[in-house]
């Protein structure tokens, strides 16, 4: 029977009735302890937590209403009625926070009630969120971009709540997202060049057009936005696209990029020493690894060709160096000569 | 404080959720990810504009055509992109490049081991600049 029910009965018996006294309070209890509501309610207060001052305060309400029904059950059916409404306004509360927390846009609303079992799990997806944004911030704007953003070490789901929503998604959506892809080609130096050889070439067309340009190349993936013809750098081949992408080159996945925020991360690379010059130039991530000193690093394409360029065309002076070759035409030098005495003039 | 965002912004959380939920591994917050950014709708209009792609143009886009010899840009190009270059290295081995373009004899001479002496002070390890610096020192001999 419902336990309210039963309570109205209890109540009817317990008027009509004298003594037995220790048995009806037993009943009222079993009673009470049986009610959906009372239930419900301690399920509220055990496997849900509760934040914030709304949240302390409907806390404490349903404390006192379960304390208040334990001392006088006698006005059982008035206090479950409290109880049913405390119920209500609990289960809206964590509808409305759950909601808030899948909810793609930024709030600032307080979080007040959520399960236990689910906290977790918004943590985690705060934190991946926070990751992710900070990672989009230096892909498409740089370091200069996160520098003052700041992530405590062990956070509460309220701090992880207010730093997601008032700090990395405010800034990530002030980046600006660029509309073209970069995209570098081999080369080869001649004609009119001054050295000869090879060179890598930068250019910048619509993501589109790269897309439709790429899609029948044998692509690697080189972090998240950006691609290596691998077919290219193995077969050296010359005016196709070699490497591509949108944003900078990051040497972290997404899910690590909090972490760059107390690193020392370079966004410069090193020119390569006369020692490494006499190997091939590497795949561009390798590049970029040798050149940073495996630090991590935050890396523009103007840099990345830049360092590519260097190792490329300082390789080729090495070999020519080594050859006895003119370093602009190609041609035999002898007597220690870097290029031939013809590419100068003698007169004033 | 604007109250909702635009569709930029839109885009930007959107990818923002997607690419989360892939590096995701706790499903049950992939799940909270993934419904994220699926109430997200982004038109093609609030795409990234490209119209202007090919006329972007970086330090490096110009260092390209100058080591090709400048046959796409023109040297004047060449010479007018170089002042709106950042000071660095490349800087000052592109305008001794054009010194070089335009002339071999011992004045061009000069006047580009200036200017690759200059580069040298940027970037003193740079494997180009240095041959270029010893090319131009071998025949001032």
């Amino acid at each position: 029977m419902d336990a309210k029910r039963v309570i109205y009965l209890l109540n009817i018996l317990r008027r009509e009735t004298n003594g037995h006294d220790y048995e009806l309070n037993q009943l009222y209890e079993d009673a009470i302890s049986s009610d959906d509501d009372v239930l419900r309610l301690q399920d509220y207060l055990n496997n849900y937590n509760f934040y914030s001052g709304i949240g302390g305060s409907m806390r404490e309400n349903g404390e006192k209403l379960i304390n208040k029904l334990r001392a006088n059950p006698y006005e059982a059916l008035k206090t479950l009625e409290s109880i049913r409404q405390a119920n209500e306004m609990i289960e809206s509360e964590a509808s409305v926070c759950q909601g808030l927390l899948r909810s793609p846009e930024p709030f600032t609303e307080s979080i007040t009630v959520l399960p236990k079992k689910d906290i977790m799990d918004y943590v985690e997806a705060l934190k991946q969120t926070a990751n992710t944004a900070v990672y989009l911030i230096m892909l498409y704007g740089g370091m200069d971009d996160v520098r003052d953003l700041t992530w405590s070490a062990n956070p509460g789901l309220q701090e992880y709540i207010n730093a997601v929503n008032t700090k990395y998604l405010k800034r990530l959506m002030k980046v600006s997202r660029p509309g073209y892809s970069w995209v570098i080609s081999k080369r080869k130096l001649g004609g009119q060049a001054l050295f000869g050889g090879d060179y890598f070439h930068l250019s910048f067309e619509s993501t589109a057009s790269v897309e439709i340009l790429t899609s029948t190349l044998h692509r690697e993936p080189i972090g998240t936005h950006a691609f290596l013809n691998i077919d290219a750098y193995e077969a050296d081949k010359q005016d196709e696209p070699y490497c591509w992408g949108v944003g900078n080159l990051l040497s972290t996945p997404p899910s690590k990029a909090l972490d760059f925020l107390r690193a020392d991360v370079v966004t410069k690379t090193r020119s390569p020493f006369q020692s490494e010059l006499t190997r091939k130039i590497p795949t561009p991530t390798e590049c970029l690894r040798i050149l940073t000193d495996g630090r991590p690093f935050c890396i523009s394409s103007d840099v990345l060709v830049n360092a590519m360029n260097q190792w490329q065309m300082g390789h080729e002076i090495y070999l020519r160096k080594r050859n006895g070759h003119c370093l602009f035409c190609g041609g035999t030098v002898s007597g220690g000569r870097l290029v031939c005495p013809s590419h100068f003039t003698t007169e004033l | 404080m604007k109250d909702s965002p635009d569709g930029m912004e839109l885009s930007l959380l959107k990818e923002c959720y997607t690419l989360a939920a892939e590096y995701e591994p706790v499903s049950a917050a992939r799940d909270i990810l993934h419904s994220r950014g699926r109430k997200i709708a982004v038109t093609e209009e609030q795409a990234p504009s490209s119209n202007n792609a090919g006329s972007m143009v970086s330090d490096q886009t110009v260092m390209s055509e100058a080591l090709r010899g400048g046959s796409g840009y023109g040297r004047l190009e060449l010479r007018r992109s170089s002042s709106r270059m950042s000071f660095c290295g490349d800087r000052e081995f592109l305008l001794a490049i054009l010194e070089l373009n335009d002339g071999r004899g011992e004045y061009a001479r000069i006047h580009a081991l200036e200017h690759i002496s200059a580069a040298l002070t940027y970037s003193p390890n740079d494997p180009r600049y240095i041959a270029l610096a010893e090319i131009l020192q071998q025949y001032g001999k």
